[in-house]
């Protein structure tokens, strides 16, 4: 379990230096500022297949809820959400979500972003 | 190869054994199964100088350690589809020679290694499961006495009775349950030659319930047969039942 936390760390450092690269080249010359930067989302909504009985929910949780910066998680057996609420200092990416789910043993789906602001679908 | 034929003794033969099984999870794929039988319990009926006398023998059963792995998941919203085949060895140590008067098939130990492969599949779903399943067991003489090689064919359903709403906080699910198995097994050679009444075919029909909770599970199955065919004179099946009970120990892996 060690190497899979490891390996999204890792990820999630490679992940920013390309943004970096990518605002580097079209921006323009200017001061940076905290608005250029996109909103941190506080709550992912994401697709879980898999999930064919209702006493495996507490694994998935679990696992869903050793994501550093994931607040409370909880999950819907009719449609397939979990519903993963973030601190606002959080900077979990997909993958950790979809390594997560991995790990548990089900198949994840799609992950749709809620920011304050709107959501986004990944 | 002698025909089969309807087998109609009796014979008194009683069998009463408790099987522990054991499912641990390696990785979210691979899974060990160990099986153990013990005590067995075994009575039949003798009849000697005009007299029936009953007989019984009680002792340690054999053991069973089975590898699965699963090869192919599709899973769904609510439902996952798996197919894993699975190896396993039989082991022997259960008490081959526990009364001597009884003959060696009735022992609560087979004597034999064995080797068996089967491929099994599920379909599970929120409110029903499906499974199936193919096995074929070989094993090796041992003492004298080789049972014969079986195939087996097992298919069940269980459907979700009570709630009629699932959700994560229910205590726990009351399933119907109908299960089907089929064994076709050469028969028993004992010293180089047909132990008569040995191998055969035999097919049941399983009706039962089951609750299930996140922690235990308790069951109960009746084995009734519909057909039966045994080389020679061979005890007659009349009817079986399953008490079964289950306990999760929850891996570190899953959890």
């Amino acid at each position: 379990m060690g190497d899979a936390v490891v390996g999204s760390v890792t990820l999630r450092i490679a992940r920013s230096l390309s943004i970096c690269a990518l605002s580097c080249a079209i921006l323009p010359p200017t001061p940076r500022t905290v608005a250029a930067q996109p909103t941190p989302a506080k709550e992912a909504l994401v697709i879980v297949k898999g999930v064919a009985t209702p006493f495996s929910v507490f694994g998935l949780l679990k696992r869903l809820g050793q994501i550093p910066g994931v607040q409370k998680v909880t999950f819907d057996l009719s449609s397939g959400v979990a519903d993963l609420r973030l601190r606002p200092d959080a900077r979990v990416t997909d993958e950790d979500i979809r390594q997560a789910i991995f790990n548990a043993s089900y198949t994840p789906g799609s992950i749709r972003w809620k920011a304050p602001g709107g959501d986004h679908e990944d | 190869m002698e025909n089969p034929t309807l087998s109609t003794a009796g014979g008194g033969y009683q069998n009463l054994a408790t099987q522990g099984v054991l499912v641990y999870g390696i990785t979210s794929q691979l899974a060990l199964i160990t099986q153990t039988y013990q005590p067995v319990w075994t009575a039949t009926d003798a009849t000697a100088g005009g007299k029936t006398v009953r007989l019984t023998a009680v002792g340690a059963g054999d053991t069973i350690q089975e590898a699965r792995y699963t090869v192919y998941q599709l899973d769904g919203i609510g439902s996952t589809l798996r197919v894993a085949p699975l190896i396993g060895l039989a082991i022997p140590t259960g008490m081959d020679d526990s009364n001597p008067a009884i003959r060696r098939s009735e022992q609560p130990g087979t004597g034999n290694w064995g080797g068996r492969a089967a491929l099994t599949s599920s379909w599970q779903t929120l409110y029903w499961n499906a499974e199936a399943e193919i096995e074929y067991r070989d094993y090796i003489p041992g003492a004298g006495y080789q049972f014969g090689n079986t195939f087996l064919a097992n298919a069940a359903f269980h459907y979700v009775l009570w709630p009629t709403r699932i959700t994560p906080n229910i205590p726990g699910e009351l399933f119907a349950s109908f299960e089907t198995n089929f064994s076709s097994a050469r028969p028993n050679r004992a010293a180089g030659a047909s132990a008569p009444g040995t191998g055969g075919q035999l097919w049941l029909v399983d009706p039962g319930l089951d609750w299930s909770t996140s922690g235990y599970g308790v069951a109960f199955t009746a084995l009734l047969p519909v057909l039966q065919q045994v080389y020679g004179q061979g005890r007659r099946y009349d009817w079986g039942f399953l008490f079964h009970i289950r306990i999760s120990l929850y891996t570190p892996h899953h959890w």
